[in-house]
C-alpha cells in the first residue's frame, strides 16, 4: 500500500487548482485522472497523434489551462493518468485499478469529479443518432470529426449556440436550433452575460454566424419524439409552454440524422456517495449536492469537494475552489499557520464571490421545469441501462412504493452500469410530484463499489498479487 | 453518423475487425469514432428489447457504447483507443 498526504481524484480545473496550490505549500500531492491527459472535460484536447493547425473549436480559458499545466509540471505533484479510482474505503484508503499496488492511504482527499449532462427523457431518446451536446463536442475537439447529414440541436442555454457555431464552422449541416425558452425569456435570461463585453461580443458573433447561414432558431420549442427503426430518421417538433410542457396540436415533423440536445449539467456525486458523505437533494437540477463547510470539507472529516461536483459554476470558480481546498489541506497538515491560511482563503473567497454571478446565471438558465415530464409516455424508457419504462415505475408507485431506494429494488432502475446517473434525475422529477419538499430533500441512494464496471479478472489478479506479497513477507521473516 | 474532417492530420490508417467486417481507423481515434465513421450507427442491442443503442455521452459514464474485445472484456468504445488488428464483437 502507498501512503500519500493529499490525493486529488479528478484532473479538471478544480483538481488542478488544488494540486498546484497544495504542492506549492509543501504538501505531498498525488493527482489521479482517468484520461490519458490532464484537464478533465472542459480542457479536453485533441487525442495524440491527431493534429490540427488551428483548433477546431475556440478553446475557452486557454490561458488559464496553460498556466495551470505549467504550475503542475514545475511542481512535485505526482500525476497518475489513465488510472481509475473504483472505491474509497473507510479510513481514506483509495482503491485504483493498478492490480499490483491498488491501494493508497491518504491523509486528505479531494473529490473533484465534475459534472455531466442532465438527462431529459422523451420518446425515442435512446435511438442511435440521439446524443448529448457534450458528446458531439468531444467528437469534434478530441477526435476531429463532425456529425454527418442533417443535424438538429435542441434544449436550452448558451451551449446550443456555441456548439452550433462550432459545428457550422467545420462544415456540419445544422438544420435548426430548438430553444425551450420563449424569445423574451431568452433575452431576459441572457442579460447577466452582457456584463462581460467579451462574452457579449462572442455571443453576438455566434448568433450573427447562425443568421448568415440561415439556421432557423425556434423559441419555445422542443423535441416531442425521435423516430426511426435502427437509428434516428425523423423528429417530431412541438411548441412548449412556460413550464416546458408540449402544447398539443403544434407538432410538425422534421427529417434529421443526428439530434444533439442539452438541458444543463448535474454535479457528479459517485465518489461522494461511495465515501458516505452527506448530500442534499436539489430539484433545481434534479440531483444531489454534497454538503460542505466554507473550506469545502464534506461531512466526512478530511474529505473535500470542489468544482462543478459541488454545484455548477464553471471553470474559474472551480479553480478558485480547488485553491481554497489546497490551502486548507496545507493548514490541516501543519504546513500553514491559521493566520496565513485565513488571509489566503479570504482573498480566494473574494475572487470567488466575483464569479458568483456565473453560478447564478447557470442555475437560472438550466433550472428544471416539471413540464418536461409531460413529454414522457408509458412506453418511454426512463432507465436506459435496465430498460425500465415509465409505465413500470408508475405501476410501482401506484402500489405504494414512492422512494428511490424502494423503486430501485423493485424495478432495477439505477442498478445498471451507469449506476443511476441517467435515470435518477428523471425519477426525482417524477417523485417530486408526489412527495413533500421535506421528503424530497432527504431522498438519496446508496453508492456501492466499484464506481465503474471492472472485469472480475482485475480482482483475481489483485488477490493473487496480494497473496504473493504475503508469501514473500512470510518467507522473509 | 460522423465524418472525419480533412483539415485534421492523421497518421497511416490501419484496419480493425468488427464482427465479420473490416473497418479503418487512425491512431488517436477511439473505437466509437472508428465505428461511427465507418457507417456502423448501431453499437449494441439491449438485452431485453434488443433495442439499438449508440454513442450518447461521449465521456465514458453512460455505458451505452459497449463492445466486446477478443479477450472477452466488455469495454466502452468511446474510452478505448483503436489499435492495429484489434478484433471487436458487437453482438456480446
Amino acid at each position: 500500500m502507498k501512503y500519500r498526504d493529499f490525493v486529488v481524484i479528478g484532473s479538471g480545473p478544480a483538481a488542478l487548482g488544488a494540486a498546484a496550490t497544495a504542492s506549492s505549500l509543501g504538501v505531498e500531492t498525488t493527482l489521479i485522472g482517468e484520461d490519458a491527459q490532464i484537464g478533465g472535460q472542459i480542457f479536453r484536447q485533441m487525442a495524440t497523434p491527431l493534429k490540427v493547425q488551428e483548433p477546431l473549436a475556440e478553446f475557452q480559458n486557454q490561458k488559464l489551462f496553460r498556466n495551470l499545466k505549467r504550475e503542475i509540471s514545475t511542481s512535485k505533484v505526482q500525476c497518475l493518468n489513465k488510472t481509475l479510482v473504483w472505491n474509497i474505503f473507510d479510513d481514506r484508503i483509495i482503491a485504483t485499478d493498478d492490480p499490483r499496488d491498488p491501494l493508497i492511504q491518504a491523509k486528505k482527499i479531494l473529490i473533484a469529479e465534475g459534472a455531466y449532462e442532465a438527462p431529459v427523457a422523451f420518446p425515442g431518446w435512446t435511438l442511435p443518432g440521439v446524443m448529448t451536446l457534450g458528446g458531439v463536442q468531444i467528437l469534434l475537439k478530441s477526435q476531429g470529426v463532425i456529425p454527418k447529414g442533417r443535424v438538429l440541436i435542441a434544449g436550452t442555454g448558451p451551449l446550443l449556440y456555441l456548439t452550433a457555431s462550432q459545428l457550422l464552422k467545420n462544415g456540419a449541416d445544422i438544420i435548426g436550433i430548438l430553444e425551450a425558452s420563449s424569445f423574451s425569456e431568452w433575452i431576459r435570461n441572457s442579460v447577466p452575460l452582457w456584463r462581460s463585453l467579451d462574452l457579449l461580443g462572442k455571443g453576438v458573433g455566434y448568433l450573427a454566424g447562425l443568421k448568415k447561414r440561415q439556421v432557423p432558431i425556434s423559441f419555445g420549442a422542443g423535441v416531442k419524439e425521435a423516430l426511426g427503426s435502427d437509428g434516428l430518421e425523423e423528429v417530431v417538433v412541438s411548441r412548449m409552454d412556460k413550464s416546458w410542457s408540449p402544447i398539443l396540436g403544434t407538432e410538425r415533423k422534421l427529417k434529421a440524422d443526428v439530434l444533439c440536445f442539452n438541458f444543463g449539467f448535474i454535479p457528479s456525486t459517485s465518489f461522494t456517495h461511495l465515501a458516505k458523505c452527506q448530500h442534499a437533494c436539489d430539484l433545481h437540477f434534479r440531483g444531489w449536492s454534497p454538503t460542505y463547510t466554507s473550506r469545502y470539507e464534506t461531512s466526512r472529516e478530511s474529505i473535500f469537494v470542489a468544482g462543478d461536483g459541488t454545484a455548477i459554476g464553471g471553470v474559474k470558480m472551480a479553480v478558485i475552489e480547488g485553491r481554497i481546498v489546497g490551502t486548507e489541506v496545507a493548514r490541516q497538515l501543519g504546513l500553514l499557520s491559521e493566520v496565513e491560511a485565513g488571509d489566503r482563503c479570504l482573498k480566494l473567497q473574494k475572487a470567488l464571490s466575483r464569479q458568483q454571478w456565473y453560478r447564478d446565471f447557470m442555475r437560472k438558465t438550466y433550472a428544471y421545469r416539471a413540464g418536461l415530464l409531460a413529454f414522457l409516455t408509458d412506453e418511454t424508457i426512463v432507465c436506459r441501462c435496465e430498460e425500465v419504462k415509465l409505465k413500470t415505475i408508475n405501476q410501482i408507485i401506484e402500489e405504494g412504493s414512492c422512494h428511490i431506494e424502494k423503486i430501485k429494488r423493485l424495478t432495477r432502475l439505477g442498478m445498471g452500469r451507469c449506476q443511476g446517473r441517467f435515470c435518477h434525475p428523471t425519477l426525482l422529477g417524477i417523485l417530486a410530484q408526489r412527495l413533500s419538499f421535506e421528503e424530497m430533500i432527504t431522498e438519496d441512494f446508496s453508492g456501492r463499489p466499484p464506481v465503474k464496471p471492472m472485469p472480475l479478472r482485475f480482482f483475481s489478479e489483485m488477490a493473487s498479487s496480494a497473496l504473493k506479497t504475503d508469501e514473500t513477507c512470510k518467507e522473509n521473516r | 453518423m460522423i465524418k472525419r474532417l480533412d483539415k485534421v492530420r492523421r497518421g497511416e490508417p490501419f484496419t480493425i475487425r468488427v464482427d465479420d467486417d473490416v473497418i479503418i481507423a487512425y491512431e488517436g481515434e477511439t473505437l466509437a469514432t472508428a465505428l461511427l465513421a465507418s457507417g456502423k450507427g448501431i453499437i449494441r442491442r439491449t438485452l431485453k428489447d434488443k433495442s439499438p443503442r449508440s454513442y450518447y455521452c461521449g465521456m465514458g459514464i453512460c455505458n451505452e457504447c459497449l463492445v466486446t474485445l477478443e479477450n472477452g472484456n466488455r469495454v466502452r468504445a468511446c474510452q478505448t483507443f483503436a489499435a492495429p488488428s484489434l478484433k471487436v464483437n458487437t453482438h456480446e
